[in-house]
């Protein structure tokens, strides 16, 4: 990483000022971790091959233990770890819809090399992420918890298992939470 | 709506899923019976519960995104900083990259490592793909590295800017000479690999790039070898590039099932048939804007590709070239054996389709001597029969008798040649199969004959042995198979059995007046026939492959030994001229040269009237004299006598040119190629030469690569190309290329005089002067081209006299394109002087 201006140090804190509620603090570390992302993934998939399957989980983890001094950021546990990555990942891919948008009204265009990115995202997906966003938003102002099953299993690509465990609940209760979720964002989103 | 609320409707929702969905109505009733709000927000989520929704996670796609994308602007890769990301496929991404050693720019692509994994495949690929480059064939992609970074391969490549046939295609389909253009380079690219016994096997529009100048290159040569594939029969074939696309990217894979083969889709063996299946497709879809096979699975599609026979061209773009419409058909036979034999064939009738335009744009060409759905073997031009006789081989390997292999063919072929109702491919045709291995049937649809004559010799001290055997080229029947003894002393008589085996067997009726051509003795002195005999094998070793002066030089002394031998020996004083007048003609000699040349011809004339190649030399040699009247006269006399012999159109092609009568020069060239189609190279240099005359430089350029590719490593190839370069403004290049030529050939000495127009051009005129010695004139004595450029080399230098003199001494010498010389540039310095206008005046 030698690419990387920023000291794991100063990383870990922003992270810090970051769960603290620091905004800021986010914007200035998170093409950082788009770069490892990038790194990791590719090596991920070569590395992977031949089944191809890529652990997005795996992946979104280790792109986090290689930036942040584990030191310098009181992780409680890991699923407060896994949260926090989760969320994170959610305000990248949004971060990078929203630059993407600006860019197509002609605006400044901060995050060029990310386009092609989110381009495949949207394209791929019938999900508007700015609108996702904003109804999720609205869930956690109704349901805190199915809200952070949407984060860790859409954002962040973890399983339900693995979701149960960063979340501390049952599988089977994920799995109803995400079930409802899922219906209600479609519902939200199709203007139902 | 509040989370209290929502905790309501939640509970509610889970119960109602698990009842069964004829009593959920009941159970909302009962469950909502208090709140219709609740209700109305249960059913709608229950209208939008779908277990698929949101299911892809959004940080898969970034990273699977990510992870193929993996190399950003700056990055390094080997010695290479990349640029810009260019392109992508199932084959890899493609960067511009500039290239830090050199400081040029190339194409860069990374090889997905599943493709990589395996080491023999691998070995192959980058074996195939540095021999397809190694051509320089210029309608191939150049590959500069096949390299590799940590765990990644990579392919570095020559850069093209432009685009993707696909890309054009994109847009709509390609007016009938552009597509034409486009397949013609495409085809002489394909014939330049299979030639090396490469086969692409991935031929489609993404792997053709159209360079802003309208060159076509090929890519990916070899990359189809790394892909093994289970094929639509479960088979696992190790041929058909696209299985694996098959199973990943059905989006991505339907471009490539489109130009697949039968053979392919059905995983059998393929070939380089294979490639004239792919090309026809793209041909078609080209001209008509839609493939000839569609279907809305590759299931579909590989049915219709096996099955079914695509809409004629012609209902959908009536009024095409017809000649275009039969070429598709015969590529696209679903029967491999069916096909076109050989590219080359397809390359063939393409370019004559495309000439047949270029005469008459208007008119569509309804020319149907270009054989439709020709059945292998039946590509001949002509209602005479016509036959090739193959270099015999020598079973024995015994070095002293080796020379009958070329000169035994050689001289079945001139009997044959003078009888008037065969047509006999010449000598120059059969020189590549000196000492190849290859199937007579091949070789006849090569040379589009309907017969062929494929024979091995075994020589001992008094005997020879002549197995030999005629073969049906369409049908692959063998006509007759024979064994002829025969006095190693009397090779005549040999020769002659197998020349009447072979007018039996071809249940040919020869006109009485014909008879007598044949069993003439042409000397009765078998020592002298033998060195003749020696002597054709050295001609023909210099003339069709090696231009060594020394075998130009023992042919000579055959000649001469066999003329000593016998005075009368007609054929023989022909040889000995052949060898002067070649000589001259392929830029090594002068007056002495053609001198000699007259003397031994007019011989030969006065002991028999009637050798072909005597008479077109002669016409030749009239024009190095400066005696155009009598070279006229001799070409009226060739054309009347010898209408198939293939030499005539060159004289007649050469005469035209002179005359400034550019379309009947180009007809003269094209029916050279039908007669023998092994002066592909010859005959597109003199096509190219007229476009240059005529101002048309791409289209001159492009016959040149056409002739390039047939021959890569002529000098006179080269030659022209240097002086199409000059004419069309691109002197450096030139230049350069013509310092290549002389370093390779240091012997064609006869041409340095352009080399000096070409210093001139650069002011270089110490060096210029140098290269106008008395020495390096010799050619321009007896040669209105060199001459020419002497002319133009003294114009720029601004030595009018000196320019005069030569150019009057072109003229002369035949050259009387009047036009030509009027807008010539290069002699623009002359164009004052009356002595110019009076020189015109007398053309």
């Amino acid at each position: 990483m030698e690419s990387v201006p920023l000291k794991r140090q100063e990383i870990s804190e922003l992270l810090k000022a970051w769960g603290g509620g620091d905004l800021e603090a986010a914007e200035r570390f998170m093409p950082l971790i788009y770069d490892e992302l990038r790194h990791q993934a590719h090596r991920y998939l070569n590395r992977e091959r031949p089944n191809h399957t890529l652990q997005t989980t795996a992946l979104v983890h280790e792109a986090y233990l290689r930036l942040v001094d584990q030191r310098h950021v009181p992780w409680q546990n890991r699923s407060h770890f896994l949260g926090l990555a989760a969320q994170m990942m959610r305000r990248i891919l949004v971060n990078y819809a929203v630059s993407r948008n600006r860019e197509k009204r002609g605006g400044p265009n901060e995050h060029v090399e990310l386009d092609e990115a989110l381009l495949i995202v949207n394209d791929n997906s019938e999900v508007d992420l700015l609108e996702l966003d904003q109804a999720l938003t609205r869930l956690e102002g109704l349901d805190e918890r199915q809200a952070r099953v949407v984060e860790l299993r859409f954002f962040s690509g973890l399983n339900i298992e693995e979701t149960a465990e960063a979340l501390e609940i049952s599988p089977a209760t994920v799995k109803r939470e995400w079930g409802m979720a899922k219906a209600w964002l479609r519902a939200e989103l199709s203007g139902k | 709506m509040n989370p209290g609320d929502y905790q309501k409707v939640k509970e509610i929702f889970q119960s109602v899923l698990e009842v069964s969905e004829d009593e959920r109505a009941a159970h909302l009733d009962e469950k909502c019976a208090a709140d219709p709000a609740i209700r109305l927000e249960v059913e709608r989520l229950l209208d939008s519960y779908e277990s698929g929704y949101l299911e892809q996670p959004a940080v898969a796609k970034l990273a699977n995104s990510l992870g193929s994308d993996a190399l950003r602007p700056g990055e390094q890769i080997g010695h290479y900083t990349i640029l810009e990301k260019i392109g992508s496929g199932g084959m890899g991404e493609v960067y511009l990259a500039e290239d830090g050693k050199l400081g040029r720019q190339v194409a860069i692509k990374l090889l997905p490592e599943a493709f990589t994994e395996d080491a023999d495949r691998l070995r192959r690929f980058e074996q195939e793909a540095r021999t397809a480059s190694a051509l320089n064939h210029p309608n191939i992609l150049t590959v500069f590295e096949i390299g590799e970074t940590g765990s990644t391969r990579y392919i570095a490549t020559e850069y093209i800017d432009g685009e993707t046939l696909r890309s054009k295609l994109n847009r709509g389909k390609l007016p009938v000479g552009e597509a034409l253009d486009i397949a013609v380079q495409c085809a002489s690219a394909l014939a330049a690999a299979h030639e090396s016994g490469i086969i692409h096997r991935d031929i489609k529009p993404e792997n053709i790039m159209l360079r802003r100048d309208n060159l076509v290159k090929v890519l990916d040569f070899g990359l189809a070898k790394l892909i093994v594939q289970p094929a639509a029969n479960g088979r696992v074939s190790q041929e058909a590039p696209t299985e694996r696309h098959f199973n990943t990217a059905p989006g991505m894979i339907m471009g490539t099932v489109q130009y697949m083969s039968p053979e392919q889709a059905r995983g059998h063996e393929t070939d380089e048939r294979t490639d004239i299946w792919s090309l026809g497709v793209v041909i078609y879809e080209m001209v008509a804007g839609r493939p000839p096979f569609a279907g809305q699975t590759s299931a579909d599609l590989i049915a219709e590709i096996v099955k079914t026979e695509p809409v004629p061209l012609s209902q959908i773009m009536p009024g095409g070239p017809a000649g275009l419409e039969a070429i598709i058909e015969a590529s696209l036979e679903k029967n491999a054996e069916e096909r076109y034999p050989a590219v080359k064939n397809v390359l063939f009738d393409l370019q004559q389709v495309r000439r047949k335009l270029d005469l008459d744009p208007g008119q569509p060409w309804q020319d149907k001597n270009l054989k439709t759905k020709t059945p292998a073997g039946k590509f001949a031009l002509s209602e005479k029969k016509t036959i090739a006789i193959l270099p015999f081989k020598n079973l024995t390997g015994d070095a002293t008798s080796q020379f009958y292999e070329f000169s035994l063919a050689d001289a079945v072929i001139t009997e044959l040649a003078c009888l008037r109702s065969l047509i006999v491919r010449p000598s120059s045709a059969i020189a590549k199969y000196l000492g190849q291995n290859i199937d007579p049937r091949d070789a006849g649809r090569e040379m589009m004959v309907d017969s062929v004559l494929s024979a091995g010799f075994i020589y001992s001290e008094s005997r020879v042995r002549v197995t030999a055997q005629l073969v049906n080229v369409s049908t692959g029947d063998i006509v007759w198979s024979d064994r002829i003894d025969s006095d190693a002393r009397d090779i005549f008589a040999l020769q002659d059995t197998i020349t009447r085996r072979i007018l039996d067997g071809l249940d040919f009726d020869l006109p009485l007046n014909e008879q007598e051509f044949l069993g003439q003795r042409p000397t009765k002195n078998n020592e002298a026939y033998e060195e003749y005999l020696r002597g054709r094998d050295k001609l023909g070793r210099f003339m069709f492959r090696t231009l060594l002066l020394t075998d130009c030089d023992a042919a000579i002394e055959c000649f001469k030994r066999a003329t000593d031998l016998d005075p009368e020996f007609a054929l023989a004083w022909s040889g000995l001229g052949a060898c002067f007048a070649n000589k001259t003609s392929k830029g090594i000699g002068g007056r002495e040269e053609v001198l000699q040349a007259r003397t031994a011809l007019e011989k030969a004339l006065s002991l028999n009237p009637d050798i072909a190649e005597a008479h077109v030399l002669m016409g030749y040699l009239h024009l190095a004299n400066g005696d155009k009247k009598n070279a006229r006269a001799e070409l009226n006399y060739v054309q009347k006598e010898y209408p198939d012999n293939a030499a005539t159109y060159f004289l007649k092609g050469f005469v035209h040119r002179l005359d400034g009568e550019y379309d009947e020069s180009l007809e003269s060239w094209t029916k050279l190629e039908r007669l023998d189609p092994a002066s592909i190279a010859l005959s597109s240099s003199a096509r190219a030469r007229i476009y240059s005359l005529q101002g048309n430089h791409e289209r001159a350029l492009k016959e040149l690569e056409i002739a390039a590719a047939a021959e890569p490593n002529h000098p006179l190839v080269k030659l022209f190309r240097v002086e199409v370069l000059f004419y069309s403004g691109k002197v450096s290049e030139a230049f350069r290329l013509m310092n290549l030529l002389l370093d390779e050939n240091p012997r064609i000495d006869g041409v340095r005089p352009l080399l000096a127009l070409l210093l001139a051009a650069q002011n270089r005129r110490d060096e210029a002067y140098e290269n106008l010695s008395e020495n390096t004139l010799r050619l321009a004595y007896v040669d209105c081209d060199v001459a020419y450029w002497t002319a133009s080399a003294y114009a720029l230098l601004r030595e009018k006299d000196a320019a005069l003199e030569w150019l009057e001494r072109a003229v002369n010498l035949g050259l009387e394109d009047k036009i030509w010389i009027q807008t010539d540039k290069t002699l623009d310095s002359l164009r004052d002087d009356t002595r110019f206008t009076e020189l015109l005046g007398r053309i």
